[in-house]
């Protein structure tokens, strides 16, 4: 975990991550950070848990096999989320965090450019059918030999094994009118999504 | 090695049954009027790029940088000419070219 705080909050730091803290700052301001800290990675794991291949691209293996919800269910509950930590992050008051921590908290209400902080919406689950085209990706899988081939393909079916859903998610969630350029995307990427499943074997990944 | 096999085809399917989806019900009706509008392009221009400009400043600076490029590439095009014209001449009074060594 020491190791997720510092790869996704850096370079606002967290402390135990080797980064030494002035001696001079007040308990008000240890205290603010503390709870800074608690609330980024509470914020940074309910983000992995909701999209997981991010967190496997991370190299954090308790999310193999896993795939984002693209329920409209699971997609109203993430965006309350985001905008509950929104608020949670609002309500820190700039000038009590730490130097650790940038003196400030994160803008939620622009995102994060790095993207720690997405802005909250539904824009590319209504509007975007790429959103749904290119939802099963088991790259990762095949590039990285990060465990057993065997375990690796059991991830890779799990995950696959979802397809039929995401499109149907995708069916249900997207608005009647849509981008046309979005559209023909969608269905190249789609296709050729296709073409590459037909044509992977697990004695193409690295053994 | 078969329940990989059978869930890559099944997956497979999936998606292109989702392209043709596409192209059946939303293709025919998608629009090419999508354009987001200045106040929304600002707003995700702030969100997404932390740029506080408005598109019109953008785009003022844009076609400054613009006519900047288009006056270098301008001036690279006419010492190249003057080049090709120096070696002519060179061509036609080999005296003249330049001494190798």
């Amino acid at each position: 975990m020491k190791s997720l705080r510092c790869l996704l909050v850096m370079p606002r730091a967290l402390p135990g991550c080797g980064h030494s803290r002035a001696s001079a700052e007040s308990a008000g301001t240890q205290k603010a950070d503390a709870d800074f800290d608690k609330l980024a990675l509470d914020y940074i794991g309910g983000y992995l848990a909701a999209r997981p291949l991010q967190g496997v691209a991370l190299g954090l293996h308790q999310y193999d096999g896993k795939i984002g919800d693209y329920s409209r269910l699971a997609i109203d509950a993430e965006v309350e989320r985001l905008k509950r930590f929104q608020d949670q992050f609002n309500a820190i008051e700039a000038g009590k965090l730490g130097e650790a921590n940038g003196h400030r908290p994160p803008d939620p209400a622009r995102g994060d450019r790095r993207g720690a902080l997405p802005n909250p919406g539904h824009g590319d689950f209504r509007e975007n059918p790429m959103t749904y085209a290119r939802a099963i990706d088991i790259n990762l899988y095949i590039k990285r030999d990060f465990k057993p081939l065997e375990d690796r393909v059991r991830d890779i079916v799990t995950i696959e094994d979802q397809t039929a859903n995401i499109m149907t998610a995708g069916k249900t969630n997207l608005a009647d009118v849509l981008p046309k350029p979005y559209v023909e995307l969608a269905i190249q990427v789609a296709n050729g999504s296709a073409d590459f499943l037909e044509r992977t074997s697990p004695q193409q990944s690295r053994m | 090695m078969a329940a990989f096999r059978d869930a890559n085809k099944k997956a497979a399917a999936a998606l292109r049954d989702y392209a043709a989806w596409l192209t059946k019900e939303k293709l025919p009706k998608a629009t090419s009027e999508f354009a987001l509008g200045a106040t929304k392009y600002q707003q995700m221009l702030a969100n997404t790029e932390l740029v506080d400009l408005p598109p019109d400043k953008i785009l003022a600076i844009g076609l400054q940088h613009l006519k900047e490029e288009q006056g270098g590439l301008r001036q690279c095009r006419e010492d190249h000419r003057s080049e090709e014209a120096a070696d002519r001449r060179f061509q036609g009074n080999p005296e003249r070219a330049p001494q190798a060594g």
